[in-house]
């Protein structure tokens, strides 16, 4: 229990900072880089979960397979919006 | 540059319609075609379910097949075929005393659950292929204060659909401890032709048996033979008066005691007359025996419409040379599955597999006898049967409770192959389930991990076949053949039994909705994505030939030790 309130706290925070991020950085962004960003959130929610759920199952072995497979999408998911979405407008 | 640093309202509103639109959306995409997704998660565990029309062939006969010999099954060769005995005994085990899953506590487990299933030898109708005995035989043992053993009249369900009815049935059996429970009819290509009681070292054959038609005292007809007299009096009557009486009788029978889908008077009022014209036959012949009561006194027929007891031929009975009669209007089976412990499994060779196999067992005579005296409660006859008198397998598969696997056992879409199977055959007209299908024969033409991990080699690697491997195995019927006496070989070196082609099997899984994914992709037989999945089931660590000892340390029931 404790793990998934974490996690949404953590997600919750991360939206919020974004959302911060771009106010002061006086970003342009369209509604399609939000729905990018949000999406990106919901699966790190979803990698987070999977994480935690195959350890809770017993499955250390399939909690670090599945977690790293799932999570290099995520990061590359990441960086893409930062180079692409939030990087390119804040110079 | 235009400077937006926050959702504008018309963006809120494109983010809303889109969400508004994908959630109905993919809560449809499950509901497409035959699959039924989003309603199966609690009686399906999350897998896309095909039910199969009644054309669909689910086995293939060769010409030759003959029904099983119950004597040759390997629980039955162990107790009279010495020179088996001797090659599998000569098996080198494989464990130490006092190894994880073979210490005393594990025993005892073992033992602890079996004691209902042996007790007063009644695991020699659960476990084995012999006499129903105990829990499992063919009358009740005791009966419940102030209910005894004679016939108290069939249950009046006039008032109930036959879908109903089974339900009744239905959830009796699950609160009496099946985790799953399917109906289907008498297939008696299924049935042993003998069975084996090593205990009594008794064989002798299982036969269908008529049923001879009881005479009632004079004046009483049952309702089959008062609905000719009642047809031929409403033949005599043109289409008004039929009209007129049927509205009489529906307006003075209670509405709580007839079929939920009876018409009401008013619709009846409402038909025209030419539409009961000719039609007595129909009309009389989908009357509940309420009303067939009924329409007989306004008739002025001067019969008694009775109960029968349908007498010593339609009830099920050991004959003078053994034989085991089974009347053949007992012609339904409840197929039951009882779910067996994940984390004991987990633990598969050891003894405290055994002890989770046991614990089927136990319960398979619990809920399995129990239900059988709710049926014979209910004025119906009953025959609990564990592993005895008829196949289970193929049963449970045509009952529509799972699939046949690779090695050989059911597979359930809830609990993969972790489940024990008990039947209950009855006369109790109930409806049939439908089998079903959800991606099992696909995966398992990919998926090699019990064959590869049984410690023995008894499971197949090649494709179905109507052959088999000895006689312990039926032929000329087209399944995954494994070969019972190297998976004997293997329970005898294990010291214990086995279960690891249950362990390891990828449809073991627990209720997660990470499997789920698993169990969509699998359902929808794709088949190009199986081996990918089975890479993926090895990758994670599951299904490895080594047990995991989990069951003791696991906080399921109780945190032990910190």
């Amino acid at each position: 229990m404790f793990a998934h309130l974490l996690i949404g706290a953590l997600a919750g925070a991360s939206l919020l900072l974004l959302v911060d991020y771009a106010r002061k950085k006086e970003l342009t962004l369209k509604w399609w880089h939000w729905l990018l960003t949000i999406l990106g959130i919901i699966y790190a929610i979803f990698v987070l979960e999977l994480i935690v759920g195959f350890f809770s199952e017993g499955a250390p072995q399939a909690a670090l397979v599945m977690g790293g497979m799932t999570g290099i999408v995520g990061v590359v998911w990441g960086v893409l919006l930062r180079r692409f979405v939030f990087a390119k407008q804040s110079a | 540059m235009s400077k937006q640093s926050k959702i504008s309202r018309r963006d809120f509103l494109k983010l809303s319609s889109l969400a508004a639109f994908a959630l109905p959306l993919t809560t449809k995409v499950g509901q497409l075609g035959n699959y039924d997704l989003i309603e199966s998660k609690e009686k399906f565990g999350g897998f896309t379910i095909k039910t199969l029309k009644d054309d669909d062939p689910l086995f293939e006969f060769g010409p030759n097949y003959t029904r099983f010999d119950a004597t040759n099954a390997i629980l039955s060769r162990v107790w009279w075929d010495d020179e088996f005995n001797e090659k599998a005994d000569a098996t080198e085990t494989v464990y130490e005393k006092n190894d994880p899953g073979y210490t005393q506590v594990d025993k005892a487990l073992s033992a602890g659950a079996a004691y209902v299933a042996m007790y007063e030898g009644t695991d020699s109708s659960i476990g084995y292929l012999g006499l129903h005995k105990g829990l499992m035989g063919l009358d009740p043992k005791v009966n419940a204060p102030g209910q005894g053993p004679s016939f108290d009249g069939r249950w009046e369900h006039d008032h109930l659909t036959s879908e109903e009815v089974t339900a009744i049935v239905k959830k009796a059996s699950l609160f009496l401890g099946a985790s799953m429970v399917g109906v289907t009819d008498m297939n008696e290509k299924w049935l042993y032709s003998h069975y084996y009681d090593g205990f009594s070292q008794t064989r002798a054959p299982i036969k269908v048996t008529k049923v001879e038609k009881v005479e009632l005292p004079e004046g009483q007809v049952s309702p089959e033979d008062a609905k000719p007299l009642i047809k031929a009096e409403l033949e005599k009557m043109d289409g008004q008066e039929v009209k007129d009486l049927l509205i009489d009788v529906l307006e003075n029978i209670d509405p709580s005691l007839l079929p939920s889908n009876a018409p009401s008077p008013s619709f009846v009022k409402a038909v025209p007359v030419s539409k009961f014209e000719g039609q007595a036959g129909q009309l009389v012949s989908n009357l509940p025996k309420l009303a067939l009561g009924v329409i007989a006194e306004k008739l002025g027929l001067d019969i008694e419409i009775a109960e029968v007891d349908p007498g010593e031929s339609a009830k099920p009975r050991y004959l003078e040379d053994g034989t085991l009669a089974i009347p053949e209007t007992m012609n339904k089976v409840i197929v039951l599955a009882f779910e067996e412990d994940y984390d004991g499994i987990e633990s598969a060779p050891t003894h405290l597999t055994v002890a989770i196999t046991q614990d089927g067992y136990s319960k398979m005579a619990i809920t399995g006898g129990s239900l059988a005296q709710f049926i014979r409660k209910l004025g119906y006859n009953a025959i609990p049967c564990g592993n005895n008198t008829n196949i289970s397998v193929p049963m449970a598969i045509e009952a529509g409770l799972g699939e046949n696997g690779r090695s050989g056992m059911l597979i359930t879409p809830k609990y993969g192959p972790r489940v024990r199977i008990a039947k209950v055959i009855t006369d109790m007209p109930l409806e049939n389930d439908k089998p079903i299908k959800f991606g099992v024969e696909e995966f398992c033409k990919s998926c090699m991990k019990c064959a590869e991990l049984c410690p023995s080699q008894a499971i197949s690697y090649e494709d179905k076949t109507m052959g088999s491997a000895n006689i312990s195995s039926n032929s000329d019927v087209l399944k995954w053949s494994s070969n019972p006496e190297k998976c004997w070989e293997g329970w005898v070196a294990n010291g214990s039994g086995c279960g690891i082609c249950i362990r390891v099997c990828p449809f073991n899984k627990p209720e997660s909705w990470l499997h789920d994914v698993t169990r969509i992709m699998i359902g929808a037989e794709s088949g190009s994505i199986d081996s990918l999945l089975v890479n993926l089931d090895d990758a994670g660590g599951y299904g490895k030939k080594e047990p995991n000892m989990v069951f003791w340390d696991s906080d399921k029931f109780i945190h032990i030790k910190d």
